[in-house]
C-alpha cells in the first residue's frame, strides 16, 4: 500500500504554469482530496501521478520508487474518470474485467476478483449490459469496481462524482469512502465541491494556482484557515476590512468601516496595519434591537432566506458592510422579518485575522 | 408580466413517458423552482413553455393566452441553457444585442437595454471579448444578460449554473435572483440541486419520472412535507418503518422494529396501518448514555463527521436502524467519539407520519 | 504472444514502423503524383518545342481547360444550391424513410461512374430516354456540355451533401434554439449563427465536388460518344486520356504526345491547386453578412409553407437529376437490343475479364491502403497534439496526404505513368513492365487520402480518455489500439475502405492515363459506347452496378459482425 511523494513537481503547458513546484507527501492508507476552483491544477496534478502527463521538473514517487519515467501502464494506478470513460463498445463485465485480461491474470484470479468488485458495487445483475444501457449512478459504480479489478492499491479519482445529480452525489460520496476503507486503498480525489472534501476526506490539500495553499485535516482547514482564499473556499464566511488600532498581549484592537471597533485574539499583526477579519457564517449571533458589547454591531436585515438545515439572514450594518449569518433553524429561538433592527455579535475567539491580500480583497475571494 | 398554466401536458419518447398529465400555474413575478433527479422531465417542461417542442397532449398558457402553435421566437421569452451556448462568432456585445438587432428593434434603445444588463449583471470583461476568453461564470453572466435583452418578461433556465463549480454555483444562484426580482420578471428554473432551489425560489415543483411529486414553498417543502420523496429529496430524512398501535389525544403512536414506541403528533393514519416515520437529523437531539424518555431511542455511535457548522453522527440504534443526527458544532458541545452509547430524541411534532409505500419504501425513495 | 507484443510495442519498434508508413507514402504515393510537374521542368524543351510551337495544339489545350473548369465550376455551383436543403433535411430532420433517402443519396457513390454516365446520359439525350415524354426524336438535351454536365453532377452531388451534413451534425442545435428564444425567425438564425460555424464543411464540399468533377473521364467520354455533335467537345481530362492512348499504339508518336500530355497534366494540377487554394482562402476569410436582418421577410419564408417549398425542391432535383437518370438504365436494358447497332450479344468473356481485373485492382488497393493508411492516419493524429516542431511537421504531412485527393486523377495516372517509365530505366526494371500493378500503384495513390482521412476523422473525434482509462488499467499502446480505438472507430474505416474501394472500381481516366491497354470494366464500357454497342454497354453496366453494390453491401454486413478481439 503505497505513499505517494511529489517533490517539487513543476508542470507548464505553453505559458500556463499548471503545478508550480509542488511538494506533497501522501501516508499510506490516506482518504486525500486535492481541492480547488476549475484552473487550479488539481486535474493536471492527478494525471502526473497517473503518468498521463510527464513533469518539467521534479520527482514523483509512489511507494518511495521513482515513477517519472514509468508509464501509465506500469504505475499499478486505478484512475476514476469524470465522464467514466467506460469502453462503449464493451459490456459490463468486460469494462470491469479490461485489467486482468490485459494483464494475463489467470482466468480464476479474473472472475474471483470481478465478481467481488462487481458485488461489492452492486452491479453484479448487470453484468452483461452496455454502459449506455445504465443510469449515471450505476455508471459511475461500474467505472470504480472497473480501477478496482485491476488490483491496484492506489486510486485516483477525477471529480468522480461531477457529472451526477446533487442528490445522488451526497448519496455516493459516503458508498465511495466506505469502499476504499474497507479494502485499505490509498485515495486521492479531485473536486471542487468543498462539502464533498469536508465530509469524507482524512486531509485536504487546498490547491489555487498550481500551488498548495494549505494541507489540513477538514477540522483543521474549517477553524484554523491560514488565508483569506482558504477562509472563503471551504465553507464560508464574512469579511471585514480594518485597521489595526491597538496591540495587546494575544489581542488587538481594531477599527473596521465607520470606525466600529472590534476586539480579537492575534499575535501576529502590527499596529496599523491593514487587515481583514473573518468570522464564520454559523459564528455570528443575531439578537433584536441594539445590544452593545464587545464585537456587537448594529444594522437591518435586508435578506432571509430559508435553507432547510439553517436560516440565512443578510444584515446591513450601519457602516454599510454586509454581514451574513447562518443560525441553524432547529435551533432558533427568535424569527426576525426583513426591515428589523438587529444586533450582530461573534465571541472573539471565533475571528481569525489576516494581513490585507497585496491583490485585493476582492481577486482573492474571487472563486471564477 | 405573464403568468404560465399548463393544463394536462403530456409528452412522450417512444415507451418513455417524459411529462405525464402535468398541471401547473405559475403566478406574475414569481421565482419557481422544477427540481427533480435526471430524467424526471423537468426539462421537458421548460422547453414545451418555450416552445421548443411541442407536447403530445395539453396546452400552454402565457398570461391567459393559448399558446400551442406559436413559435419560439414570438412567445417572448429569455432562456439561458446549461451548456451556456453564447454564439462563438460573436464577442460579448454582439452575443448580448442579438436578440434586438434580429428584431430590428431602434438600435439606440437597445443598446442601452444592452448596456444597462451588462451593469446589472456586473459584467467586469470587456464588451468585444469572445467567449472562450472568458471564466464558465462569466459566459453565464453574459448569457443571462443576453437573454434579458431580449426584452422578455419570462424568464426560463434550464439549468443554468450546472456547468459551474460548485462555490461559483453558490455565488451567482443569488444573482439570479436577485437580478428577477429587479427587474420584475416570473423566472421558471430547472434544477436538481435542492440547496439550490431552497436559495432562491418562491415555490418549488418536485418532480419524478414525469409526474408532480409536490410543490410548495421551501418552508413548506422541509418542514412539512407531505411526501416521502419530497422529504428525502429536499434536505435529508431519517426513515423508520413502523405500525401504529394506538390513537391518543395528541396524536398517532407508532411501533417501530424492535418494539419501542414513538409519540407522533399525526391524525391521519389509522391503527395497524403500516407507515413510515421521518425525522430530519437536525431536529434530533443526542445524549451520552440510557436516559429514558419520551421518544427516546438507545444506541451507540459507528460514524462521526465534521461538516464545518455541524457534526453528523450516525447512530446504530439497538432495534439495528441507523439514525443520522446532525449536531451544530458551535453550541461549543464536546465532540463525541465513536462507541460512544447514546440516547437519540425528537419531539412529536417533528416525526413526520407517512404510509407504507405500496411499492416498498427502497423504490419510492429511489432517485434514478 | 505477450513477448511479441511486448516488443512490438517498444517505441523503438513503433519508430520503424511509422518510419515505414511515412516512407512508403512519400516514395510510392506522393513523388509519383507530383513527378509530372518535375518533369515539365526537365522536359521543358520538348514541351517547348512540340507543344508550344504549334498553335492549334496550344488552342486545343487551352480550350480543353477552359471547358473543364466551366463544367467543374457549374456543376460545383449548382451541387451546393441543391445539396445544401438536402444536407439541413437530413441533419435536421425526423421523418419515417429518412434511412432509405440517406442509402439513395449514397447510390450514386457505390456505382462506377462509367455505368452511371452512361445511364444519366441514356436518360437525357438518346431517342429512348426522357425525351419520349415529351415526343422528341432525339434526346432532349442536345448541348454537350449540357449533358457532360448533368453526368457530373449525378456523382458529385453526394460528395456536397455528406460534406455539408457532416459538418452541419457537428453544429449544436442549441445554438439555433438559443437564436429562435431571442427572437430570431429560423431561417434567420440559420444564417446569422449556423452558416458561419460551418465554412469548414463548405470549403470542403467545394473541394470534393470541384475535383470529381474536374478528374472525371470515363463518364465524360461516354456523354461524349453518346452525343454525336457537329463541333468536337474537348475537355481536358479525356485529352490525356486520348493522346496516352494513342502515343501507346502509335509509338512513334509518343515523344510528341507526351510532352504535350505532361503540359496539360502540369497545367491541371497547377490550375487547380490554385483554384482550390484560392476558394479555402476566400471562404475562410469571407466574412457572411450577420448584422442585417429582414425579420418580417425571413420570418415569413420560415413559415411551413415555404419551408415545404424549399423541401420539394430539394427533393425534386435529388430524383429528377440523380436517381432517376442513375437507375434509367435498367428501363433502358428492358428495352432489348433493338437500340444497339452491334450484333446485340455481350461478349462475356471479355467482360468477365475486364470486370476481374477491376475487382482484383480495388481490393488490392483497398487492402494496400488500409494497411499503410491507418498507421499514417493515427501518425497525424498524434502529431497533432504534440507542441513544436512534432506538430510543425504533422501539419505540413497532413496537408500532403491531402494532395493525391484534389488532383485530376488522370493527371495523376499520367504523373504515375512517367514516373515508374522513368525509374524503370535506373532501379525497378520489373514494374514498368508489369502493367497490373502500375494501375494497382495508381489507385493506390488517389484513394489513400480517403482512407486516410475517414480514419483520422474517426480517431479525432475519439474522446482521448478512453486511451486514458485503458492505460491506466495496464494496456501497452497496441493493446490500446486494438481492444479500445479500432473497435469504436470501426465503421468508420469501413466506410473509408467502401469509398475507397468503389472509388476504385469506377475510375477511368487514370487507368487509361497509365496504362491503356488495360481493360478494366469501365474501360471496357467506354469501349462499347464508342462503337455505339449501347445495349451491351447497357448490360454490362447493370452487371457492374449489381455486382459492385452486392459487394458493397455484403462488406458492410460481414465486417459488422465479425467482432475485433
Amino acid at each position: 500500500m503505497p505513499e505517494v511523494k511529489l517533490v517539487n513537481v513543476t508542470k507548464r503547458y505553453r505559458k500556463i504554469t499548471a503545478i508550480d513546484h509542488l511538494n506533497l507527501h501522501i501516508q499510506d492508507g490516506e482518504y486525500i482530496i486535492i481541492l480547488g476552483p476549475t484552473g487550479s491544477g488539481k486535474t493536471t496534478l492527478l494525471r502526473l501521478i497517473a503518468g498521463l502527463v510527464k513533469p518539467d521538473e521534479g520527482a514523483i514517487y509512489i511507494g518511495s520508487k521513482l515513477v517519472n519515467d514509468l508509464p501509465p501502464e506500469e504505475r499499478d494506478v486505478g484512475y476514476v474518470f469524470q465522464n467514466f470513460a467506460l469502453f462503449p463498445h464493451l459490456t459490463v463485465w468486460q469494462n470491469v474485467t479490461f485489467g486482468p485480461r490485459v494483464k494475463r491474470w489467470n482466468r480464476e484470479r479474473t472472475m474471483s476478483l470481478g465478481w467481488e468488485m462487481l458485488e461489492m458495487v452492486r452491479l453484479a445483475e448487470r453484468a452483461d449490459a452496455y454502459p449506455h444501457e445504465l443510469s449515471g449512478g450505476m455508471q459511475q459504480r461500474v467505472a470504480l469496481a472497473r480501477a478496482l479489478t485491476a488490483g491496484t492499491k492506489l486510486l485516483l479519482l477525477d471529480e468522480p462524482l461531477g457529472a451526477l445529480d446533487a442528490r445522488l452525489r451526497v448519496e455516493l460520496r459516503y458508498e465511495l469512502k466506505k469502499f476504499v476503507n474497507d479494502l485499505g486503498l490509498t485515495a486521492i480525489h479531485v473536486t471542487h465541491d468543498q462539502e464533498e472534501a469536508m465530509t469524507i476526506s482524512d486531509r485536504i490539500v487546498v490547491l489555487r494556482g498550481g500551488r498548495v495553499e494549505q494541507v489540513g485535516s477538514p477540522v483543521e482547514l474549517y477553524l484554523n484557515p491560514k488565508s483569506v482564499f482558504v477562509a472563503n473556499f471551504v465553507g464560508e464566511a464574512n469579511f471585514l476590512e480594518g485597521v489595526i488600532e491597538e496591540v495587546g498581549k494575544y489581542k488587538a484592537d481594531i477599527k473596521i468601516r465607520g470606525d466600529l471597533p472590534l476586539s480579537v485574539p492575534d499575535v501576529m499583526h502590527q499596529k496599523e496595519e491593514r487587515v481583514v477579519v473573518a468570522v464564520r457564517l454559523e459564528n455570528m449571533v443575531l439578537k433584536a434591537g441594539e445590544v452593545t458589547g464587545i464585537n456587537h454591531l448594529f444594522g437591518r436585515v435586508k435578506k432571509i432566506r430559508f435553507l432547510g438545515i439553517s436560516m440565512r439572514y443578510d444584515v446591513q450594518l450601519d457602516n454599510g458592510d454586509m454581514i451574513t449569518a447562518k443560525i441553524p433553524t432547529a435551533h432558533v429561538t427568535q424569527r426576525f422579518n426583513v426591515g428589523d433592527r438587529v444586533t450582530v455579535s461573534f465571541a472573539p475567539e471565533q475571528a481569525v485575522v489576516y494581513s490585507y491580500p497585496a491583490e485585493g480583497l476582492a481577486k482573492e475571494l474571487s472563486v471564477g | 408580466m405573464p403568468d404560465v398554466k399548463l393544463v394536462s401536458i403530456t409528452k412522450k419518447y417512444g415507451k418513455v413517458i417524459a411529462a405525464d398529465d402535468v398541471n401547473l400555474h405559475i403566478q406574475d413575478k414569481e421565482y419557481v423552482t422544477i427540481l427533480g433527479p435526471s430524467g424526471c422531465g423537468k426539462t421537458t417542461i421548460i422547453k414545451i413553455i418555450a416552445g421548443v417542442i411541442n407536447p403530445d397532449e395539453g396546452e400552454v398558457y402565457i398570461n391567459g393566452k393559448k399558446v400551442n402553435d406559436i413559435p419560439p421566437e414570438d412567445r417572448g421569452v429569455g432562456y439561458v441553457f446549461q451548456n451556456i451556448v453564447l454564439f462563438p462568432n460573436m464577442n460579448v456585445w454582439d452575443n448580448v444585442t442579438y436578440g434586438p438587432r434580429v428584431k430590428n428593434w431602434n438600435l439606440i434603445q437597445s443598446s442601452k437595454l444592452a448596456r444597462e444588463m451588462l451593469d446589472l449583471i456586473r459584467l467586469t470583461v470587456r464588451s468585444d471579448a469572445y467567449p472562450y476568453e472568458l471564466s464558465g461564470g462569466m459566459q453565464q453572466k453574459v448569457a443571462t444578460a443576453r437573454a434579458l435583452t431580449s426584452g422578455a418578461n419570462l424568464f426560463l433556465l434550464d439549468e443554468p449554473l450546472g456547468a459551474l463549480d460548485a462555490r461559483v454555483r453558490a455565488e451567482l444562484r443569488h444573482e439570479l435572483r436577485r437580478l428577477v426580482k429587479d427587474l420584475g420578471l416570473t423566472a421558471f428554473h430547472v434544477t436538481h440541486d435542492q440547496e439550490e432551489a431552497m436559495a432562491i425560489s418562491d415555490r418549488i415543483i418536485i418532480m419524478k419520472k414525469g409526474r408532480i411529486i409536490e410543490i410548495g414553498t421551501p418552508e413548506e417543502l422541509y418542514i412539512r412535507p407531505k411526501t416521502i420523496f419530497g422529504a428525502n429529496f429536499i434536505g435529508e430524512a431519517n426513515f423508520m418503518e413502523g405500525r401504529v398501535t394506538k390513537i391518543s389525544e395528541n396524536g398517532a403512536e407508532v411501533e417501530l422494529r424492535g418494539g419501542q414506541i414513538i409519540q407522533t403528533s399525526d391524525k391521519y393514519h389509522k391503527t395497524e396501518e403500516k407507515v413510515v416515520i421521518a425525522v430530519r437529523p437536525e431536529y434530533i437531539t443526542l445524549e451520552t448514555g440510557e436516559r429514558p424518555k419520551l421518544n427516546g431511542l438507545f444506541g451507540h455511535i459507528e460514524k462521526r463527521q465534521f461538516l464545518g457548522g455541524f457534526t453528523r453522527y450516525e447512530v446504530r440504534l439497538d432495534n439495528g436502524d441507523v439514525i443520522a443526527v446532525h449536531t451544530p458544532t458551535t453550541l461549543g458541545e464536546k465532540l463525541l467519539d465513536v462507541n460512544t452509547r447514546v440516547t437519540i430524541h425528537f419531539d412529536p411534532e417533528n416525526a413526520l407520519v407517512y404510509t407504507y409505500p405500496a411499492e416498498g419504501l427502497k423504490p419510492e425513495l429511489a432517485l434514478e | 504472444m505477450d513477448r511479441i507484443e511486448k516488443t512490438l510495442s517498444t517505441r523503438w519498434c513503433r519508430g520503424l514502423w511509422y518510419a515505414l508508413v511515412v516512407t512508403f507514402f512519400v516514395v510510392f504515393v506522393l513523388i509519383p503524383t507530383i513527378y509530372v510537374l518535375s518533369y515539365a521542368i526537365t522536359g521543358w524543351d520538348a514541351i517547348n518545342s512540340y507543344v508550344l510551337s504549334d498553335p492549334i495544339t496550344v488552342g486545343l489545350i487551352a480550350r480543353s481547360l477552359l471547358t473543364s473548369f466551366e463544367i467543374a465550376g457549374l456543376v460545383t455551383l449548382v451541387d451546393f444550391l441543391t445539396g445544401l436543403p438536402m444536407a439541413w433535411i437530413l441533419v435536421r430532420r425526423r421523418f419515417k424513410g429518412k434511412r432509405f433517402i440517406d442509402t439513395l443519396i449514397d447510390m450514386p457513390l457505390a456505382v462506377p461512374t462509367s455505368a452511371l454516365g452512361f445511364s444519366v446520359a441514356l436518360f437525357w439525350a438518346s431517342r429512348g430516354g426522357v425525351a419520349i415524354l415529351f415526343g422528341l426524336s432525339n434526346g432532349l438535351i442536345s448541348s454537350p456540355l449540357l449533358l457532360v454536365m448533368m453526368v457530373h453532377l449525378a456523382f458529385s452531388y453526394p460528395y456536397m451533401v455528406r460534406s455539408l451534413a457532416a459538418i452541419l451534425e457537428e453544429i449544436d442545435i442549441s445554438y439555433e434554439i438559443a437564436a429562435r428564444t431571442l427572437g430570431a425567425a429560423p431561417l434567420t438564425a440559420a444564417r446569422t449563427i449556423t452558416l458561419p460555424l460551418f465554412k469548414a464543411g463548405l470549403v470542403t464540399g467545394i473541394i470534393l465536388s470541384f475535383a470529381r468533377s474536374i478528374s472525371e473521364t470515363g463518364a465524360t467520354m461516354i456523354a461524349l460518344t453518346t452525343l454525336a455533335s457537329v463541333e468536337p467537345v474537348v475537355i481536358a481530362p479525356v485529352v490525356i486520356a486520348s493522346w496516352k492512348s494513342i502515343a501507346f499504339q502509335n509509338p512513334e508518336l509518343a515523344s510528341k504526345l507526351i510532352p504535350a500530355g505532361a503540359f496539360v497534366s502540369v497545367a491541371l494540377i497547377v490550375l487547380a491547386c490554385i483554384l482550390l487554394v484560392f476558394v479555402k482562402i476566400f471562404v475562410t476569410y469571407t466574412k457572411i453578412p450577420t448584422r442585417k436582418v429582414w425579420p418580417k421577410t425571413e420570418r415569413f419564408l420560415s413559415r411551413s409553407w415555404p419551408m415545404q417549398l424549399r423541401d420539394v425542391y430539394a427533393y425534386l432535383f435529388l430524383f429528377l437529376a440523380i436517381i432517376i437518370p442513375g437507375f434509367f438504365i435498367f428501363v433502358y436494358a428492358a428495352h432489348g437490343p433493338s437500340v444497339s447497332v452491334t450484333s446485340g450479344s455481350l461478349d462475356w468473356t471479355q467482360f468477365w475479364s475486364s470486370l476481374n481485373a477491376s475487382f482484383s485492382i480495388a481490393a488490392i488497393a483497398t487492402l494496400i491502403n488500409l494497411v499503410l493508411g491507418m498507421p499514417m492516419a493515427i501518425l497525424i493524429v498524434k502529431g497533432n497534439r504534440e507542441k513544436g516542431k512534432m506538430r510543425g511537421l504533422t501539419i505540413l504531412l497532413d496537408n500532403l496526404v491531402n494532395i493525391p485527393m484534389i488532383i485530376p486523377t488522370v493527371a495523376l495516372g499520367f504523373s504515375l505513368g512517367l514516373f515508374w517509365t522513368m525509374t524503370s530505366r535506373l532501379y525497378f526494371p520489373s514494374l514498368a513492365q508489369n502493367p497490373f500493378w502500375l494501375i494497382v500503384l495508381a489507385h493506390v495513390a488517389f484513394t489513400y487520402p480517403f482512407i486516410v482521412r475517414s480514419v483520422s476523422g474517426a480517431i479525432e473525434e475519439l474522446d482521448p480518455t478512453f486511451e486514458d482509462a485503458a492505460k491506466t488499467l495496464g494496456a501497452r499502446p497496441l493493446e490500446v489500439f486494438r481492444h479500445v480505438i479500432l473497435p469504436i472507430v470501426k465503421s468508420s474505416i469501413l466506410a473509408g475502405a467502401i469509398m475507397t474501394f468503389t472509388r476504385s472500381l469506377g475510375e477511368t481516366g487514370a487507368t487509361m492515363a497509365v496504362v491503356p491497354q488495360m481493360v478494366t470494366a469501365p474501360v471496357y464500357i467506354v469501349a462499347l459506347v464508342g462503337r455505339v454497342a449501347y445495349y451491351e454497354a447497357a448490360l454490362a453496366c447493370i452487371v457492374l452496378i449489381v455486382v459492385s453494390y452486392t459487394v458493397v453491401l455484403a462488406i458492410r454486413y460481414l465486417t459488422l459482425r465479425v467482432k475485433v478481439a
